[in-house]
């Protein structure tokens, strides 16, 4: 019985840096997911992702707790990329945000709907703690890179890791 | 090491379907149904074993892009619909993700619950909760869309079992 999920390519940084980057993804699985343990180096906490270096055709619609309060929000198609939040630096040392992407059919030529969750638990009032976000980037092509960065030139503190898994279904 | 998440069947619909139905599926703990989902109208219900009674409740947690909300629909509302995916959480244009969680599925003491993450990235994101009250073990799940609706073509079904040990 074959493995579902196979490990395509990871990154775990040793120093901060900007992007983690995957490209030269194989269109030979049917689904991809992302699994991120991440941490701003400083302030920001906006995690943008773009596929294939595209910036354009993005939209995204959430639902997040801050522990005090239940929002939603939403994006239109003008988005440059993707959307998760993580931890920034200003909050309690040592603590990471995970977040996941799971995108079905990435290799098809429909748009790409992605689904994705995010937790930043602190010990701690304030900030983003959990949400959910359904994602659109509206392209037929297949994805071939994904890229990840923080909004206002935030690096990936040391020990951000990222693991992309193919998913075969047969 | 045992492989723990595997393949039992994936489908992609050629046409319009009015419903899909699997089965044989046993020897697993858990199931996991990830659908590539658009529709033509209406929400998507799930029916274990095909039953019609009026056993169906659900609980959801939603945003619809300007605010957060929760509701639920009982007995009174769904009948025999099914687990339901309301048709905000659906999309007529877009191939959005749904993933479906049956945990224990095969026992025969307790009510079925199962928990939906659904998403329209134009209308609501969520989750839900979607009850069953029959202790039945499941042997089988057919999908199916209420007000007149059909899964639309191009739609893909994968049904994941999880195996505990």
């Amino acid at each position: 019985m074959p493995n579902t999920f196979s490990l395509i390519a990871s990154s775990t940084l040793g120093s901060a840096q900007a992007n983690i980057s995957f490209s030269s993804i194989p269109s030979i699985y049917t689904d991809l997911c992302l699994k991120v343990s991440s941490r701003g180096a400083s302030t920001g906490t906006l995690v943008l992702v773009q596929f294939n270096s595209s910036s354009s055709g993005y939209q995204a619609r959430w639902l997040d707790g801050d522990g005090s309060a239940a929002s939603s929000g939403n994006n239109s198609s003008t988005l440059q990329n993707l959307m998760a939040w993580t931890q920034s630096s200003s909050t309690t040392a040592n603590t990471f945000g995970n977040f996941e992407l799971y995108i079905p059919n990435y290799a098809g030529s429909n748009n790409k709907a992605v689904s994705s969750d995010y937790a930043n638990e602190n010990n701690a009032t304030g900030g983003i703690a959990y949400g959910l976000l359904a994602n659109l980037w509206s392209n037929s092509d297949a994805i071939n890179s994904i890229s990840l960065s923080i909004s206002g030139g935030t690096n990936f503190a040391a020990n951000s890791s990222a693991y992309l898994y193919g998913i075969v279904k047969s | 090491m045992p492989v723990t998440y595997s393949t039992i069947t994936t489908t992609t619909l050629g046409s319009n379907q009015s419903t899909v139905t699997f089965s044989s599926f046993g020897g697993y703990t858990d199931l996991r149904m990830v659908l590539n989902f658009k529709n033509t109208a209406g929400g998507l219900a799930i029916r274990p074993n095909s039953n019609t009674s009026s056993i169906y409740s659900i609980t959801r947690l939603s945003g619809n892009g300007s605010a957060a909300s929760s509701g639920r629909l009982g007995t009174a509302d769904l009948g025999g619909t099914g687990w339901y995916v309301p048709n905000v959480f659906c999309s007529t244009t877009n191939f959005n993700l749904i993933t479906v969680d049956v945990m224990n599925y095969t026992n025969t003491t307790t009510f079925k619950t199962i928990l939906v993450r659904a998403n329209d990235s134009a209308d609501t994101v969520g989750e839900i909760v979607a009850l069953a009250q029959t202790t039945s073990a499941i042997t089988s799940l057919e999908l199916s869309c209420d007000a007149g609706g059909q899964l639309a073509s191009g739609t893909t079904i994968t049904l994941y079992g999880i195996a505990a040990a």
